[in-house]
C-alpha cells in the first residue's frame, strides 16, 4: 500500500510544473487574443469607455503583466474559470456538463480498439512472418492512415443515411424510448458510428504493441518452462503471453489520451456529440476565448488524471513499480 | 552510410513501395500548374458531374461544377508544404533542444524537459486549435501550432542518444582536449544523433498531414489555398447524392499518409538491420 501511496505523490508532484507550464501557456493565449473579456461583454450589452475601464479594474484585467498573470492563475486556482461569452454562463459549468459524454466516447472507443487490437495482435503475434502476420501488420498501416473525419463521413453516408441502422448524429434520441434500458440502448446506438470512426487508428496501436509482445513472450524461457512443465496451450497462452504482453498495452492506452482528446474534438463536431471536444470547436468558432482557456486546462488535467489511473493499475499488475525507492 | 541506407529502404517492400507512392504525390505536387493552368476553383462544367463520364473531368465536379481533379491536384502542394514545414521545424527544434539537455544536464536539462512533459500532456490537436485561433490561418500560423506540440518527441530521443553518447570515448575526448561543450555537442554528437530522429520524421508528417486537413475541413484551414480537408468539408452538404465529392479527396488525403506511413516503416526496418 505504501508503494502505491509513494507513486501517487511522485506523480501528483511531477503535474505540478507541467499544469504551472500550460497555464502560463494559456494565459499567452487570453494576451495575444484580440480582445477581452470585456470587450466581449460590452459587446453584448453597450457601454462607454469609462465603464470598460471600471470593468477592466473590478475584473483585474487591468495593471500590469505580472499582476495579470498572477490574478489569471489564483482564479485558475480557485477553480474559477471566468465567464463564457458563447453561453453566458460560468466556463466551469459548462464543462461539467459537456465532460460526461466526452469520457463516455473516450471509454467505448478505448475498449472497442483494445479489444480488436489485441485479438488481432494476438493472431498476428502468435506465428511471426506468416500470411495472416503480414496481412493484419499491411491493415494496421491502412488504419493508421484513414483520417477520422473521412471515415465519419463514409460511415454516416453507408450506415446512417444510405442504409439508415445508426442515428446520423448527436448522443440520444429526444423521444425517450422509454425505461433505463431503453436509454442505454439509445446511447449505445447513438455512440457506434463515432467510436468506430476514433477508434480505427487505435486498433493500429493496441495490435502492434501486443503484436510485438507476444513474439517476445513466445521465444521466452518462462514459455519453454510451462511446456516442459507440461501445461496445456491455453494455460501458456494466458498466463505466460497474454499476461505479459498487455502492460505495454496500458502503456499505449495511457500514451494515446491526450490524441483521443484531440480526436474527440474533430468526431464530436463531426457528429454533433456535445462533449467537451465539440466545446473546444465552439470556442474557437465563437471567438469566445475564455471557454478556450478552460478546454485547453481541463482537458490537460483530464490527460493528467488518466495517467495517474493507469499508472496505478499498472502498478497493480506489475508489483515491481514503485517497490524501490519509488 | 546514407548511399547503403538509401539502398537498404528500396530494398524493403514497404520503403519501395512507399517510395513510389511518394513520387506519385510529389510528381502531382509539381505538376498540378501546368496540368490545370486554370484556377481551380473556376465553374468549368455541370454541377456534381460524376466520375469518369466526361474525359475532360475525370473526378467529376462538385456542386458549384468546380473540377474536383483539378482542386486535388492543386491542393497537394499546400497539405505537403505544410507537413513537410513541421516536421523541418519539429526536427530543428527537437534536435537543437534535445542535444543541449542531453550535452549539459542539469537546470538547462530540467527546464527543456519539464516543458516538453507539458507540451506532451495537453492534446496536441486542442493545442493547435488554439494557436490557429491566435494566429490565423496562414501557413506560419499552422506550422507554429502543429509544431509546438511535434518537437518534444525528437528532443527526448536525441537527449537519450546524447547522453548515451557523452560517455563514449571519442567524446570524452575532445571535451578532454579543452573544446567548448556546445561545439562538441554540435559537430560530434549531433551527427550521431539524427540518424535516430529522423525515422520520427515519417510519424511527424503523417500526423500532421492528417492534422491539417482535420483542420481544414473544421474550417480553420487557409481558405485561399485549395485544401483535402475543406474539400470533403464542403462535400458534405451533397454527399447523400453525390459521395464522390468527399470519396476523391479523402482517397488522396488517405494515399499520401499511407505512403508517408510506409516509407516511415521502410526506414525503420533499414536502420534496424543497419545497425545488426
Amino acid at each position: 500500500m505504501t508503494r502505491v501511496l509513494r507513486l501517487l505523490a511522485l506523480r501528483g508532484l511531477s503535474a505540478i510544473p507541467t499544469l504551472l507550464i500550460v497555464a502560463c501557456g494559456a494565459f499567452l493565449l487570453l494576451e495575444f487574443a484580440a480582445g477581452d473579456a470585456v470587450d466581449a461583454y460590452l459587446a453584448q450589452t453597450g457601454g462607454d469607455a469609462g465603464f470598460a475601464a471600471e470593468l477592466r479594474r473590478s475584473l483585474g484585467l487591468g495593471g500590469t503583466f505580472a499582476e495579470r498573470l498572477a490574478g489569471f492563475l489564483v482564479s485558475l486556482a480557485t477553480i474559477d474559470l471566468g465567464q463564457s461569452v458563447v453561453f453566458a454562463r460560468p466556463v466551469a459549468s459548462v464543462i461539467a456538463e459537456r465532460l460526461p459524454n466526452t469520457l463516455l466516447l473516450m471509454a467505448s472507443t478505448t475498449l472497442f480498439a483494445a479489444g480488436f487490437g489485441l485479438g488481432l495482435g494476438m493472431l498476428a503475434g502468435r506465428h511471426p512472418n506468416s500470411f495472416a502476420d503480414h496481412g493484419i501488420s499491411t491493415a494496421a498501416l491502412v488504419l493508421l492512415a484513414i483520417p477520422n473525419f473521412w471515415l465519419g463521413l463514409l460511415l454516416v453516408v453507408g450506415l446512417a443515411v444510405s442504409w439508415p441502422l445508426f442515428p446520423v448524429a448527436g448522443i440520444r434520441s429526444l423521444i425517450g424510448t422509454g425505461g433505463l434500458v431503453g436509454a442505454l440502448l439509445d446511447l449505445l446506438h447513438h455512440l457506434v458510428l463515432p467510436t468506430l470512426a476514433l477508434g480505427a487508428g487505435y486498433i493500429a496501436l493496441y495490435l502492434r504493441t501486443l503484436r510485438a509482445g507476444m513474439v517476445e513472450a513466445w521465444q521466452s524461457d518462462h514459455v519453454r518452462a510451462a511446456r516442459a512443465r507440461g501445461l496445456s496451450e491455453a494455460s501458456v497462452l494466458r498466463r505466460g503471453v497474454v499476461r505479459p504482453a498487455l502492460l505495454p498495452s496500458l502503456v499505449v492506452a495511457g500514451q494515446n489520451i491526450g490524441t483521443l482528446v484531440g480526436g474527440s474534438v474533430v468526431v464530436e463536431t463531426l457528429f454533433a456529440i456535445p462533449g467537451m471536444g465539440r466545446l473546444a470547436f465552439e470556442a474557437v468558432t465563437g471567438r469566445d476565448t475564455a471557454l478556450l482557456v478552460g478546454v485547453v486546462m481541463s482537458a490537460t488535467l483530464l490527460v493528467l488524471v488518466i495517467n495517474l489511473v493507469v499508472d496505478l493499475a499498472m502498478a497493480w499488475l506489475d508489483p515491481r513499480l514503485g517497490a524501490v525507492d519509488g | 552510410m546514407g548511399d547503403s541506407l538509401a539502398a537498404r529502404l528500396l530494398g524493403t517492400t514497404a520503403g519501395l513501395a512507399g517510395l513510389l507512392l511518394l513520387l506519385a504525390v510529389a510528381i502531382m505536387a509539381m505538376t498540378a500548374p501546368w496540368l490545370f493552368p486554370a484556377d481551380p476553383f473556376d465553374i468549368v462544367a455541370r454541377p456534381l458531374l460524376r466520375p469518369f463520364s466526361q474525359i475532360q473531368h475525370p473526378l467529376g465536379t462538385d456542386r458549384l461544377g468546380r473540377d474536383l481533379l483539378a482542386m486535388i491536384a492543386h491542393g497537394t502542394r499546400p497539405s505537403l508544404v505544410t507537413a513537410l514545414s513541421v516536421a523541418a521545424v519539429a526536427l530543428g527544434i527537437g534536435l537543437a533542444t534535445g542535444a543541449l539537455a542531453g550535452m549539459f544536464g542539469g537546470l538547462v536539462d530540467e527546464l527543456i524537459m519539464r516543458l516538453a512533459d507539458a507540451l506532451q500532456t495537453v492534446p496536441p490537436f486542442v493545442v493547435a486549435l488554439a494557436v490557429v485561433s491566435v494566429l490565423g490561418p496562414s501557413l506560419p500560423g499552422l506550422v507554429a501550432a502543429l509544431s509546438l506540440s511535434a518537437w518534444t518527441a525528437p528532443a527526448r530521443v536525441v537527449r537519450a542518444e546524447v547522453m548515451r553518447l557523452r560517455s563514449a570515448a571519442f567524446v570524452e575526448s575532445s571535451l578532454l582536449l579543452g573544446r567548448n561543450r556546445a561545439i562538441v555537442a554540435l559537430q560530434v554528437v549531433l551527427p550521431n544523433a539524427i540518424t535516430v530522429a529522423l525515422a520520427l520524421a515519417a510519424v511527424i508528417v503523417a500526423g500532421a498531414l492528417l492534422s491539417e486537413a482535420a483542420l481544414s475541413f473544421l474550417g480553420l484551414g487557409d481558405p485561399n489555398r485549395p485544401s483535402w480537408g475543406a474539400l470533403i468539408a464542403e462535400g458534405r452538404q451533397v454527399m447523400r447524392t453525390a459521395p464522390h465529392v468527399i470519396i476523391a479527396p479523402g482517397i488522396a488525403l488517405f494515399l499520401t499518409v499511407l505512403a508517408v506511413s510506409l516509407v516511415g516503416e521502410g526506414v525503420a526496418k533499414a536502420l534496424s538491420r543497419h545497425n545488426n
